[in-house]
């Protein structure tokens, strides 16, 4: 009796402990979290809508938030057709030479510094044309989320089990067919993550932006040839500003930031119908 | 009258990599009959069978010598496409595998679909029917044609793994084990649909149960260690084996 005594006190011990060390690992998230609101949200009540559409001059952040969206669309336009197929290939072909290297590179690539990123994209773009551009800044931008939605891609493809790819064989499809008709679909889920994942961690950079898209504030922009803002760029320059003023609005920006980071992340991942397998 | 052969095998050898796993098999299975491969797990049944539609490419260690004859031409001949082959040689697997993000309707008519088979909306709406009564399905989903397959019992699904192959109007129908993973009233059904279903088609059925091959089969092909240890007529394999390991296997000794 007593044996099963101490027993179950360890059981209880143990999940207590590991209870604990949960809640200290994600603190810091509802920190963030609690803190941004807490100084954001009186900042943009007291603005209003304005805070959301005006320019700068006028109090807002409006052209920072175009822009934000702007180079998510534009990296997305670039990186994702090439992500997809990269992680397809390193998927269907593990280990030819290049599937293997490919393999090794996109791990590089996820951890690769990202104001790197954003040095090349000036010197092969930036310099090139002569200004920073939303262009540039999507460039850069794409070569960051290209990585992960190929690594989501490959992971997602890689879990469908073999059988399915032995049925659409069965059926006498073409390769091309079994993969892009078939298999994709059914890999939906995991690579729609992936590209949600891709984008909300560009929809967050600032390094890559610094020297490519240069910053737009006072106007909206106009032409992807032309420099444009971005929200988390704008609070990087706000928070170097010496005036109070100026770290208000950057809290106020860091919600906006946050809230488009959740736009992202949480209705699209709760509308996609869970496939069975 | 001649007999005709849906398949037959030359001198079929299979390795994966070095490994010799199917080692020299000479078989004639002939038309609308009900063709039985056992043998204990490992001997190479699931092998040998995927030899047939030449699904077995898909594993890169694998490499196929000798002959595959289906209906007198020889499959791994160097002007046949694997994708035809797999059009006339259905197949039907051990794990009821229909695509899950498919609807019922769209699992039969995915095939057809994607290889052009059929032109119109009509036309497909035949066929899918007609695939389905064939697989006996029909009257237990003509109401929910487009529910996924996950609202399905495993021998359902099985089921429709069966009309998705018929829909493209096969000659043989591969199956590798399509009982192994379903329930008894399940397994039933679908040893009832052999029956119907090799009026019009050539079944060769994998299965590790002596006593399934001796129910639904014709004819049975013993298969231990990858070779053909005997072949016949399965009355005469069941009730007077020549060879001692077929006896010792349909008697339950050996497994």
């Amino acid at each position: 009796m007593s044996g099963y005594r101490l027993r179950k006190g360890k059981e209880v011990l143990f999940i207590l402990a590991i209870s604990i060390l949960t809640f200290v690992g994600i603190l810091p998230l509802f920190h963030i979290i609690v803190t941004v609101f807490m100084n954001g949200l009186p900042f943009i009540l007291e603005r209003g809508f304005t805070f959301i559409t005006g320019t700068l001059g006028e109090g807002g952040i409006g052209p920072a938030i175009a822009g934000t969206f702007i180079l998510i669309f534009l990296s997305s336009l670039i990186g994702l057709p090439v992500a997809l197929l990269v992680g397809i290939h390193a998927y269907e072909y593990p280990d030819s030479k290049i599937g293997r290297a490919t393999k090794t590179l996109l791990q590089i690539m996820l951890e690769f510094p990202t104001i790197l990123v954003g040095v090349f994209a000036m010197s092969v773009i930036a310099i090139p044309m002569g200004t920073y551009s939303a262009f540039a800044g999507a460039f850069a931008l794409a070569i960051i989320l290209m990585p992960y939605v190929a690594v989501y891609t490959q992971e997602a493809m890689r879990q469908i089990p073999f059988t399915y790819r032995e049925a659409s064989f069965g059926l006498g499809l073409s390769r091309m067919k079994v993969i892009f008709k078939i298999l994709v679909p059914l890999a939906k889920r995991g690579i729609l993550t992936g590209v949600l994942i891709g984008m909300a961690k560009v929809a967050g950079e600032t390094a890559p932006l610094l020297f490519t898209a240069g910053g737009l504030y006072q106007s909206y922009p106009t032409s992807i040839t032309k420099p444009v803002g971005a929200v988390p760029l704008l609070i990087y320059t706000l928070v170097q500003s010496p005036s109070k003023a100026d770290h208000a609005m950057a809290w106020g920006a860091s919600l906006v930031l946050l809230l488009i980071f959740l736009l992202i992340f949480i209705p699209v991942r709760l509308s996609l119908r869970e496939v069975k397998l | 009258m001649k007999t005709r052969y849906a398949i037959e095998t030359e001198n079929l050898r299979i390795y994966y990599g070095e490994n010799e796993v199917i080692k020299g098999i000479n078989l004639k299975i002939p038309q609308n009959t009900v063709f039985a491969l056992m043998g204990p797990s490992g001997c190479g049944k699931s092998t040998l069978l995927r030899a047939f539609n030449r699904l077995l490419e898909l594993n890169k260690d694998a490499r196929v010598e000798g002959k595959v004859m289906i209906f007198g031409k020889n499959i791994y001949a160097d002007d046949v496409n694997p994708i035809d082959v797999r059009r006339e040689v259905g197949m039907v697997f051990q794990y009821p595998n229909p695509f899950p993000h498919l609807t019922i309707y769209d699992n039969v008519a995915m095939g057809l679909k994607l290889n052009h088979l059929v032109r119109s909306k009509k036309e497909m709406d035949k066929r899918v029917r007609w695939a389905l009564e064939k697989s006996s399905l029909w009257n237990e989903v003509k109401d929910r044609l487009e529910d996924y397959p996950s609202s399905l019992s495993g021998g359902q699904k099985q089921r429709l793994v069966i009309a998705r192959a018929l829909a493209l109007k096969p000659k043989i129908l591969l199956m590798d084990e399509p009982t192994a993973n379903i329930d008894p009233m399940g397994t039933k059904n679908i040893e009832s649909l052999l029956f119907e279903l090799k009026k019009d088609y050539t079944i060769v059925l994998v299965t590790h149960e002596p006593a399934q091959a001796a129910r639904v089969s014709d004819y049975v092909g013993f298969l231990y260690l990858g070779k053909l240890v005997e072949v016949g007529p399965t009355g005469e394999i069941f009730e007077k084996p020549k060879h001692e390991l077929t006896e010792k296997y349909v008697t339950g000794v050996l497994v």
